[in-house]
């Protein structure tokens, strides 16, 4: 009996853990402030104002929107004893990239390099994109692009990234195509 | 106790690696009029054995020596075939320093310190913005960049690569390790190892093989490597006093730190790093009456490294611990080498903080207003970067002067005609006429 509780909890634990849900193919609302078409299915999984999309896993390969942070948030989910930078509303492009570099440099990548910051609309918003690589403690390369603008003093930025030799390329194609659909609610 | 220490150095990383640095490069407390023993009463020129570190009932074990790995069948064996795997995985770790000039450089200095010991020792240095090195029992040996950073010349470095030497050549590891089980008291062995785990930067296996190393090393076994590595910098020529001058540097900038708490667990279990620093002092007093070592290894020092201190103070700027690093960027101005640069930086770090004055202070200025000096200061001083005139652009735009900004990107873009966000600055410009 008590072994069967044990695995009972077991059970719930591994699910609690493992919080993705399916994205069909289809039209999909991100929060309420836009929509995109996806032309594959993907795995969701949420994290406070973030949604982490992903099809072969979120270490191969994964698709972040991050819905609307605001003055004071961080980009990223802090680990504990972490104090990852806060974004501040009035923030320029040259500065949200630099939120975006020491937000990784604290969680601890190695040899980050943003490149080629540049004016990229996000729908029909004038947002900014770059393009970014940097390695894992274990050597592993990644590669990704970010796009991003402030709307209505809140940051919204999707962040494409994966293994640079096969999963970033696998799904590059359709993830350009996912934010070129964007459409403002 | 473990895990305690683990959540404790994470909410203090900062405090965690200084417990590091202190164990790594030796932090000990040493007991007033010790400094007047000779440095050959420890770690002499005969092999020897180690007497000071030993605990009651622990064998004693001979030095190492030279191409010597232990017999299979021991404990020693054990640990060396742990370290030995770790360090195949170190090989291809993400933050490897692959610069060649700058590997040469350092494994140099290892290699004229270890004399007849330099085949044994592999030196990695891993881009790491906290001051460490370790040395692990198989003979790994970590420098971390943070290191590079704060050792101001040859013989501060030669300092601590051979207080790291210390610890391998004495087998430290082992002994501690047998100490330990004897005492039943083996937890203890990694509670710093722990204590690692809040840094950043540092993956599994650098941590690994700094347990291998530095996992608290007895308060003996720090001074005899202290006196072991200023042993080894003097035979070589270097000036021994040195070796306080960089802990007092060390000092300067912990205690400049404005997170009290982050220095809570280093000095409440460590012995205070002001004693060690005068026994240092001692020390290098007692090794100069032997021999007329004066070599700082300046020159040589600059010409490799200097050239990377831009990417280090990058990456101490990333980890905004401002109050730190600003007294670190006061420490290297006082110095007065290539001062353009650190001026640069001292700016960026004011316009990242971006702190409103209290007012109630005489002489407070905001954030603002620092950094406009410092860039002024790096202007005059020359050898900033020409992104130092973007970051001009960023804060007058924020202070609401657009034609200054558009001054200041128009001079980024002239002295930067092929970077790599000159559409977003252009964009930026536009509105502004």
């Amino acid at each position: 009996m008590a072994r069967n509780v044990l695995l009972f909890l077991l059970a719930g634990l591994i699910t609690a853990c493992v919080q993705y849900s399916l994205v069909k193919a289809e039209k999909v609302a991100i929060g309420d402030v836009y929509t995109v078409d996806a032309q594959i299915a993907w795995n969701k999984k949420t994290e406070g104002k973030t949604e982490i999309w992903t099809v072969d896993g979120p270490l191969l390969q994964e698709l972040r929107f991050i819905k609307g942070i605001e003055d004071g948030d961080a980009l990223f989910r802090s680990r504990a004893g972490q104090k990852l930078p806060p974004f501040k509303s009035k923030m320029t492009a040259i500065e949200i990239k630099e939120l975006f570099e020491t937000s990784l440099a604290q969680i601890g990548v190695a040899r980050l390099k943003t490149l080629n910051l540049r004016p990229g609309r996000f729908g029909k918003v004038p947002g900014f994109r770059f393009e970014f690589t940097y390695v894992l403690k274990n050597g592993l390369e990644k590669q990704g692009f970010a796009l991003g603008a402030v709307i209505d003093e809140k940051l919204h930025m999707i962040i494409y990234s994966g293994t640079r030799l096969h999963y970033y390329p696998k799904l590059k194609d359709e993830v350009e195509r996912l934010v070129r659909s964007i459409r403002m609610i | 106790m473990r895990a305690a220490v683990r959540a404790a150095s994470r909410r203090h990383g900062l405090s965690a690696v200084l417990v590091a640095v202190l164990l790594g490069s030796g932090a000990c407390a040493t007991a007033p009029g010790d400094g007047e023993a000779s440095l050959a009463d420890e770690g002499g020129a005969a092999p020897g054995l180690i007497a000071p570190g030993a605990g009651p009932g622990v064998a004693l074990v001979p030095d190492l020596g030279p191409g010597q790995r232990p017999a299979l069948a021991t404990d020693e064996a054990g640990w060396w075939m742990v370290m030995d795997r770790a360090e195949s995985k170190l090989r291809t770790a993400g933050n490897l320093v692959r610069d060649e000039a700058l590997n040469r450089y350092v494994k140099g200095i290892v290699c004229r310190l270890a004399g007849p010991y330099c085949p044994d020792i592999r030196v990695y240095l891993l881009r790491v913005p906290y001051f460490n090195a370790s040395m692990a029992p198989n003979g790994v040996m970590q420098v971390w960049t943070g290191l590079l950073l704060r050792t101001r010349n040859e013989a501060q470095l030669a300092a601590v690569l051979g207080h790291e030497l210390g610890h391998y050549l004495r087998r430290h590891t082992l002994h501690r390790w047998r100490d330990a089980k004897s005492t039943t008291s083996a937890l203890i062995f990694f509670q710093i190892g722990a204590a690692l785990g809040g840094v950043p930067a540092v993956g599994q296996i650098a941590r690994l093989i700094a347990m291998g190393s530095i996992t608290a090393f007895s308060r003996d076994q720090e001074r005899e490597s202290d006196r072991m590595g200023l042993r080894l910098m003097t035979e070589i020529g270097y000036d021994p006093r040195e070796s306080a001058k960089l802990w007092q540097n060390l000092i300067r900038e912990d205690e400049a730190d404005e997170d009290k708490k982050a220095r809570f667990i280093f000095f409440s279990t460590h012995p205070a790093p002001e004693e060690r620093s005068e026994t240092l002092k001692r020390l290098a007093e007692v090794a100069l009456k032997a021999g007329p070592a004066v070599e700082t290894g300046d020159e040589r020092f600059r010409d490799i490294v200097l050239p990377h201190r831009q990417e280090y103070l990058r990456d101490e700027l990333r980890l905004r611990r401002f109050s730190r690093f600003e007294e670190l960027l006061k420490m290297l101005v006082e110095d007065g080498v290539d001062t353009g640069e650190l001026h640069f930086f001292q700016g960026e770090l004011y316009r990242l903080r971006d702190k409103k004055a209290d007012g109630d202070k005489e002489g407070d200025t905001d954030d603002r207003d620092k950094a406009l000096a410092a860039y002024a200061k790096a202007l005059g001083a020359g050898g900033a970067p020409p992104e130092i005139h973007r970051s001009l652009g960023l804060i007058h735009l924020k202070s609401g002067q657009s034609e200054k900004a558009w001054a200041a990107f128009a001079k980024y873009l002239e002295l930067k005609p092929d970077a790599d966000d000159i559409e977003i600055i252009k964009s930026m410009m536009q509105p502004m006429g």
